[in-house]
């Protein structure tokens, strides 16, 4: 016995040091970092307690930060369920168009963040732009600034982020909806059910499971954006794109403040474990009903 | 060659015990059923015997080697498995050949004994094909040429019959009891239907609960059951027991022998009784009879009765079981019988609608 | 009536799905378009669809800026050595997690399951300061060892692996196959559909990956496609929009080429994903 437990150590040992090493130890080396002023340059930091801490608090940029990572996560999660759910009930048949119309909303997931970033990015150029070209001529509406202004800027990181992952939830809801039996389907027919009602009264929570894993899946997704905005807008304009993540990216490698970044990041990882946590929780409770 | 003992035999689970102290001894080249309800621990001990399922506490013996604590695959068992566990990815020859190839056979060796053992089972033609594109009947064939080909000491098989057809079911069993009488090797097989175990067993060992009840013959289980449960076991349609709460025994006798027209002259039990259903099949019929003490099935060549007639039944004395009200078997005692039939009435074990009154044997 | 409803409604569901086709193709064929335009057209206004001259300039100036070769090399090599070494640990992990028996399974397991939880954008600032300790900045290192743990592929693999019969292991143990055997001639060959999808999402993971090299290399030597990409828009003065959209055609070559071929295993993957 002994010897086949030592055997099952050792397959699993590369992955398990692998995780202490990349995510368990970083976890509490942030935490631990967060208590010190380590500075990049200077390569050493001292013990300063909370001090990280305060600072962050008491700067009302961080509060603005916070407020724009909640603005972004729930426009994101909202608009990307929604569609999501409105594109499975379009195209959730079988036949050659619908699976040629899923395999195309699935494109931009498999694209790099950089590439889908670059060309919107182009698209949304204020003067040469594809996107206010068709405003202009077909709508007749007069173009808007799209990246280039603080009032719009968010709502065109969220449009991009959006367009780039739905087709992914669109697909894990996809075959959500093939694990509901056919004859449920034909007893709501016979029971004169609409399509649409169909769908809401029954579809959607039969596999509410489901969406609830992805809404969770989602929230956290979106609270670690970061390559759209680093290569969109760096953070701008005035600030408007700022989020926690490139909050943390710039105090730790452009203004070399480990220790506060360290700082926000903890509080990252607090927000993140919570959500987690109450994920884990309400999913007991379903667990329990069910 | 392929003796198998099991020494107080101790299988727990999770802290339940599933088997109990048992204590077995199956005989070299014996076509040995083990048979019982599901859950009885039939399984767990052919299991056991193959190793791939550990004795909490006891001995096994093949050969009066102790091989309680060696490996599965170097018993010397092969097992044919209920759901067949071919190799998914592998051709049927590979299928067969891989324990060969694990062992080190050579090559044309393997080629041999593959030909051969595929001539005997009639896999010749399929040796190239995939287990998803073969029938049931035929992923049966491979399992059991795979455990063929190692020519172990004993064969193991559990239920292997089941997910196949009713016609080729049959079949199957008659060609399995060949094989047996060709390859005289132990063969110990598992299943919960009886009639599978009556037709093919030389030894049959019933179990209920972790515990065997009784290890004989085919007819002397049928014919001297040891137990209640045995008797209720084993038998189309199971054996009428009589039995009533608070009795001190229960009596019991078998469908083909309660006669419905005249008494027989050693009668030791005779009801009036009314047929209820009847079901004719063909050779023989039978009845569904209420008797005052309960309903009982009756099995006759005679298909002149219909539900509703009145009539009299008697069984030989010859063919009436006793019983404890526990369950063992106890010798034939017209007291003891006049005794249960007496507190049977008095209990209000009869049925009180049709008013008849119950003769007892003066004889 | 009712039918001449239904095909309003038919219709209507057809246009609905043309514009999401639309939507959704656009943007790649007007990256794919733009690629093949001068920089001046790129400027004009209104912006025009098909290039006037079609002309390969931006490829060009794309793959001659100085360390094009190198980026292009350092994605390669970085996605290939990711997807090894992830396959060589994953597999034996995902194995003992289904399939063996031993003290502290269940706790070490929730530990792959935190992993799989924590986003890179938490651990980054302390594993570059590891990586720094540890001496790899120089190196391609940092961008694929901190992944060698692919808690997703033990996840999904190991869920695989449990679907595999008992009785199947059993029958290999008595036909005398040692485990390795066991895993490698039998249970991978059954997790072939599994192991692909693995292999899939590691590599467009690592491939398209920006955040994390970004991060873990500050020399032009380390950096792969997209990090490079990303510089070449702010390299000149005016955004040279065909060599970026070259660029980002060559970085999205290897993927739709994979996807093409295997379309039927990306999209069936969602099978196990769905069921959670």
């Amino acid at each position: 016995m002994k010897k086949d437990h030592l055997k099952s150590y050792l397959m699993i040992s590369p992955a398990i040091l692998g995780i202490c090493l990349f995510v368990v130890y970083p976890m509490i080396s942030l935490i631990g970092i967060s208590f010190t002023n380590y500075d990049l340059v200077r390569g050493s930091g001292k013990f300063v307690k909370l001090a990280n801490y305060e600072k962050l608090f008491s700067q009302p940029a961080f509060g603005e930060i916070l407020s724009n990572t909640l603005i972004y996560t729930f426009y994101y999660v909202v608009l990307t369920m929604s569609l999501a759910l409105f594109f499975a009930f379009l195209v959730q048949r079988s036949n050659w168009f619908d699976r040629f119309v899923q395999g195309v909303t699935f494109l931009p997931h498999i694209t790099a963040m950089v590439s889908v970033s670059l060309v919107w990015m182009w698209l949304m150029d204020p003067f040469a732009g594809f996107l206010n070209y068709i405003l202009e001529e077909w709508f007749h509406v007069k173009g808007l600034q799209w990246l280039q202004s603080s009032s719009t800027a968010m709502m065109s990181v969220i449009i991009i982020n959006v367009w780039k992952s739905v087709g992914y939830y669109t697909l894990i809801i996809l075959s959500a909806l093939k694990t509901i039996p056919a004859d449920i389907y034909e007893a709501a027919d016979l029971d004169h059910s609409t399509k649409l009602r169909t769908f809401f009264k029954i579809t959607i929570p039969m596999i509410s499971p489901t969406l609830f894993f992805l809404l969770v899946v989602m929230t956290i997704s979106s609270f670690n954006v970061f390559d759209s905005i680093k290569v969109l807008t760096g953070g701008g304009p005035v600030r408007s794109t700022m989020v926690l993540v490139y909050y943390i990216y710039e105090y730790a490698f452009i203004h070399m403040r480990l220790g506060y970044a360290a700082a926000a990041g903890t509080v990252q990882l607090i927000i993140v474990s919570f959500i987690t946590f109450i994920y884990f929780k309400l999913l007991q409770k379903r667990i329990y009903y069910k | 060659m392929g003796k198998i003992v099991f020494e107080r035999v101790v299988k727990q689970f999770d802290k339940t015990t599933i088997i109990r102290g048992l204590n077995l001894a199956i005989a070299d080249g014996s076509f040995t059923v083990v048979v019982g309800p599901s859950g009885c621990g039939k399984t767990t001990l052919l299991r056991m015997v193959a190793g791939i399922s550990a004795v909490t506490s006891g001995k096994i013996y093949i050969d009066d080697v102790d091989v309680t604590n060696i490996e599965a695959s170097e018993r010397g068992v092969a097992m044919v498995f209920q759901n067949y566990a071919l190799y998914p990815t592998m051709t049927v020859r590979q299928n067969i050949e891989f324990g060969l190839k694990n062992i080190k056979v050579p090559k044309e060796e393997r080629d041999r004994l593959i030909a051969e053992i595929s001539k005997i089972i009639g896999l010749s033609a399929l040796l190239d094909r995939r287990p998803s594109s073969l029938s049931g009947g035929q992923r049966q064939r491979v399992a059991l040429a795979r455990a063929m080909v190692k020519k172990p000491k004993v064969f193991l098989m559990d239920e292997p019959l089941s997910n196949l057809d009713a016609k080729l079911r049959v079949q199957m069993r008659t060609e399995l009891i060949e094989l047996h009488e060709r390859l005289r090797t132990t063969f110990i097989y598992v299943t919960h239907d009886q009639v599978e175990a009556m037709s093919m067993a030389d030894t049959i060992v019933l179990m209920n609960n972790g515990q065997i009840i009784q290890t004989a013959s085919p007819e002397d289980l049928y014919h001297e059951p040891a137990h209640i449960f045995a008797a209720s076991f084993i038998g189309t349609p199971p054996m009428n027991i009589l039995r009533c709460e608070g009795c001190e025994f229960a009596v019991g006798f078998r469908a083909e022998h309660i006669h419905m027209r005249e008494a027989p002259e050693d009668a030791a039990l005779r009801f009036d009784a009314r047929i209820i259903t009847r079901e004719m099949l063909g050779s023989e019929t039978n009845y569904k009879i209420h008797i005052p003490y309960g309903d009982v099935m009756a099995k006759n060549p005679d298909a002149s009765f219909h539900p509703g007639d009145r009539l009299s039944i008697s069984i030989p004395q010859n063919n009436v079981y006793l019983f404890q009200a526990t369950g063992e078997r106890i010798p034939f005692d017209k007291e003891k019988v006049r005794n249960f039939l007496g507190a049977a009435e008095k209990k209000a074990c009869q049925e009180e609608s049709t008013g008849l009154e119950k003769k007892r044997d003066e004889a | 009536m009712k039918t001449l409803m239904h095909n309003v409604a038919g219709i209507t569901v057809l246009i609905l799905k043309l514009v999401l086709v639309a939507i959704f193709v656009f943007p790649f064929v007007w990256m794919i378009l733009t690629s093949f335009k001068t920089i001046d057209e790129t400027n004009m206004y209104p912006p025009t669809l098909l290039p006037h001259a079609w002309t390969t300039e931006g490829f060009s100036k794309a793959t001659g800026l100085g360390n094009f070769a190198v980026y292009a090399r350092n994605s390669i090599i970085v996605t290939l050595c990711s997807i090894v070494i992830q396959f060589a640990i994953l597999i034996p992990a995902a194995y003992a997690f289904a399939i063996k028996e031993f003290p502290g399974k269940k706790l070490l397991f929730s530990l792959v399951i935190l992993a799989f939880m924590i986003p890179v954008q938490v651990t980054f600032v302390p594993v570059y300061l590891l990586m720094a300790k540890l001496g790899w900045l120089g190196t391609l290192l940092p961008q694929f060892m901190p992944f060698m743990a692919n808690a997703f592929g033990i996840f999904l693999l190991r869920q695989t692996f449990m679907q595999i019969p008992d009785e199947i292991i059993e029958a290999a143990r008595l036909d005398h196959a040692r485990e390795r055997q066991i895993i490698t001639q039998i249970m991978l060959p059954m997790a072939r559909p599994t192991l692909a999808t693995i292999a899939l999402f590691a590599f467009i993971s690592s491939w398209n990956s920006y955040f994390w090299p970004l991060v873990m290399t500050d020399q032009d030597q380390l950096r792969p496609l997209t990090v490079g990409l990303a510089i070449l828009k702010d390299a000149e003065g005016t955004v040279n929009w065909p060599a970026i959209m070259a660029g980002n055609v060559i970085l999205f070559l290897p993927i739709i080429a994979m996807f093409l071929v295997a379309k039927k295993q990306f999209l069936g993957s969602f099978s196990y994903l769905g069921i959670k």
